[in-house]
């Protein structure tokens, strides 16, 4: 079947606890068959609408050094997933930083971005739920609290972004830019 | 307790204990395919026999040096046993692992004392050989492995071994005696190793010293870290790099850079020059990793940098190559051609199997700073399509599928320079989705995997490498150069066309 295919970005500062959302996401809570090095490893299809939607979810945990490739990962996205944690001030501030990288690659004011605290499974927080929803005012964009390690709201944070890129394509005049599979053409 | 403890000695001769056989065993060839269709040398490596993916401590000592678990000889045996002793610092302390292993090797005889035959057989069949594995596990570990003992441990473990010294053991013992006290081996500087002197601020007290920097290249041959004939990923002793970074030396990097690119400079060095000098001096550093240095992530924390200083080393020179090749095309007037040469160099470096270096070119030229530009739509003919050809390559979309194929078809004897970011996303992506432990056992299956992708990166450390043509000048020019703020990058791409444009 054919179906629309998304980059999906997921940023943040380090130990943020992104790659484990991406973990999560991609690969459920049981991990039969653990290989990061196939080629579908950051593949995952899910639903919105009553669409198909395969995601390829790029991830730059492991890599954060190579400022070469992390915009490469940047450049390449269709949307953006923000991230930080509710027990660290330093990465909340981060994220304007990383927006405003986002924002130069991209070369555009306003980019599908959808703002994350994680961690909300922490009682300790350096960062409310109002701050996270005043940040995500500011960027114009959507806000989701999660916790990968209980999975609470993980393929919530999916599911918006790919409304968020969907609604900024069509905006664009842009209605099924990757198709893949058979009979795409 | 001590008969309990045998019984299941002997047990795990048939089935392991406690946790039957069935979640994820090492049947990798079934689960993920081999891992490399390779030169005959390396044809057993990873096809495993079947291995429990996790165990408790106590099992797991006892799978390693189970002599009946294994063939004799077969190479399974080695993998496993590199595996574990890569990673077991996860799991095990020196001298925790050191008591294990010296309750595993005074092994109890059997309950049922009184029946002699049985006893014979026990003996023949299971003590001696049980014993023997101890001192073969101990040998690869102090081989491979010296910088894990401590001073104490080293009197201890020869405590050990002198009391084997007149018994059954006594030749194995004499030669663990010998090789615990050889003196740990030098590590000289090779002849083209770069020494940078310079000045040393130290901020804290004022004063300024004369410092040398070295590059931090070692001699070879040096240690096989197992037993896969030309696959020879020698093992360094982590403890005894040394290499450091001073931030506060340098002249500032924009204007070092801006200094070099003067278009001249870049345009009078050939096309060779230029591709042998960027593959050498990431070879360097990429020649002395330690697999250890690869897990765990310790490059991206400041306070266990120091844990890896030569992929600390490899990344910030990979960095440099993507802001030279970045800046020398911002800077110059002759763009395109600049452009086009910097596309022949990656080629060639991947001919040359220089992936890494090769992958650092063409994300240099990549670079939004630079494509913003567009040059690359300048390109007209075959140069434009192997420009594509290679950016495909490089890029992110199939998980590198193209490039781990060509290296993971590479005998580890040819030069060959795989990934180092690919190689820590997948070790960090392992280690991220699976946790050491597994409901207290040692997660084995992790370990394994994270060992594979160090193994399939570090495999080609040992391989001859071939003189090359060598621009001494640049060489010395990239060793100097620091990692520039991007923000200087950005900069010069809106010198050359403003951000309006």
């Amino acid at each position: 079947m054919a179906e629309s295919t998304y980059k999906i970005v997921v940023v943040g500062s380090g130990g943020v606890g992104k790659s484990c959302i991406t973990v999560r996401f991609v690969q459920g809570k049981f991990i039969k068959k653990y290989d990061p090095t196939i080629e579908d490893f950051y593949r995952k299809q899910i639903d919105v609408d009553s669409e198909a939607i395969m995601l390829d979810i790029l991830d730059t945990a492991g890599q954060e050094e190579f400022s070469a490739l992390r915009d490469s990962y940047m450049r390449t996205g269709d949307g953006f997933v923000l991230v930080y944690a509710v027990n660290s001030s330093t990465s909340f501030d981060d994220c304007s930083k990383l927006r405003s990288q986002i924002l130069r690659i991209k070369e555009k004011e306003n980019v599908p971005m959808v703002l994350v605290g994680n961690k909300c499974d922490i009682e300790e927080r350096d960062v409310t739920t109002k701050e996270g929803e005043e940040l995500a005012k500011t960027f114009n964009c959507d806000f989701i609290e999660s916790s990968a390690k209980e999975n609470i709201n993980i393929s919530e944070i999916f599911v918006k972004i790919v409304k968020k890129v969907k609604a900024s394509q069509e905006a664009d005049g842009v209605k099924k830019p990757k198709k893949k599979g058979c009979g795409s053409a | 307790m001590i008969f309990a403890d045998v019984a299941q000695i002997l047990y795990a001769n048939e089935k392991p204990i406690n946790r039957p056989l069935i979640a994820e065993p090492f049947g990798l060839e079934q689960e993920f395919g081999p891992a490399y269709p390779i030169d005959n040398g390396d044809y057993s490596l990873f096809q495993a026999h079947k291995f429990p993916s996790s165990l408790y401590p106590n099992q797991l000592i006892m799978y390693l040096t189970n002599p009946h678990h294994y063939d004799e000889g077969s190479t399974q045996n080695m993998i496993t046993w590199a595996t574990f002793l890569f990673y077991m610092k996860n799991w095990f302390t020196t001298e925790s692992l050191i008591k294990k292993l010296v309750e595993r090797f005074n092994i109890r005889p059997p309950m049922k004392q009184n029946q002699q035959d049985f006893l014979k057989y026990w003996f023949v069949q299971h003590q001696i050989p049980v014993k023997m594995q101890v001192l073969k596990f101990f040998d690869n570990w102090i081989q491979y492995y010296r910088d894990d003992f401590t001073d104490i441990d080293i009197k201890i473990v020869k405590q050990f071994f002198v009391s084997l010294q007149d018994g059954y053991f006594a030749s194995q013992a004499n030669s663990l005696i010998e090789l615990i006290e050889k003196p740990l081996p030098v590590l000289t500087q090779a002849k083209f190793s770069f020494v940078l002197k310079c000045i040393d601020k130290d901020i804290k007290n004022g004063k300024q010293h004369l410092q040398e920097y070295h590059s931090g290249r070692l001699q070879f041959p040096m240690f096989s870290m197992y037993l896969g004939k030309q696959a020879a990923p020698r093992s360094i002793l982590l403890a005894q790099i040394n290499y450091e970074f001073n931030d506060e030396y340098q002249v500032t990097v924009a204007e070092r850079c801006l200094q070099y690119v003067s278009a001249q400079d870049l345009q009078s060095c050939s096309i060779e020059a230029l591709t042998y000098t960027i593959f050498y001096y990431l070879y360097e550093t990429y020649r002395n990793i330690h697999p250890r240095e690869l897990f765990g992530s310790p490059q991206s924390k400041l306070e266990t940098q120091k844990f890896a200083p030569n992929v600390n080393l490899h990344i910030r020179r990979t960095n440099i190559v993507n802001h030279f090749v970045a800046m020398s095309v911002l800077t110059t007037k002759k763009k395109v051609q600049t452009f086009e040469k910097f596309i022949i160099v990656a080629q060639k470096l991947k001919e040359l199997k220089n992936y890494d270096a090769s992958m650092a070119v063409i994300n240099g030229l990549n670079w939004a700073p630079v494509d913003r530009i567009g040059l690359s739509n300048e390109l007209k003919g075959p140069i434009a399509n192997k420009y594509q050809e290679l950016k495909l390559i490089v890029g992110l979309g199939d998980n590198w599928q193209t490039i781990r194929k060509e290296i993971n078809s590479t005998s580890s004897d040819e030069l060959c320079v795989p990934v180092l970011s690919i190689c820590l996303k997948d070790v960090f992506m392992t280690e991220e989705g699976q946790g050491k432990f597994e409901d207290g056992r040692c997660n084995m299956l992790r370990a394994f995997i994270v060992w594979r992708a160090v193994h399939s990166y570090i495999r080609f450390q040992a391989a001859n490498f071939k003189q090359m043509l060598f621009n001494e000048a640049l060489y010395k020019e990239l060793c100097e150069q620091k990692e520039i703020h991007e923000d200087i990058v950005w900069e010069q791409s809106f010198k050359v066309l403003p951000r309006e444009g």
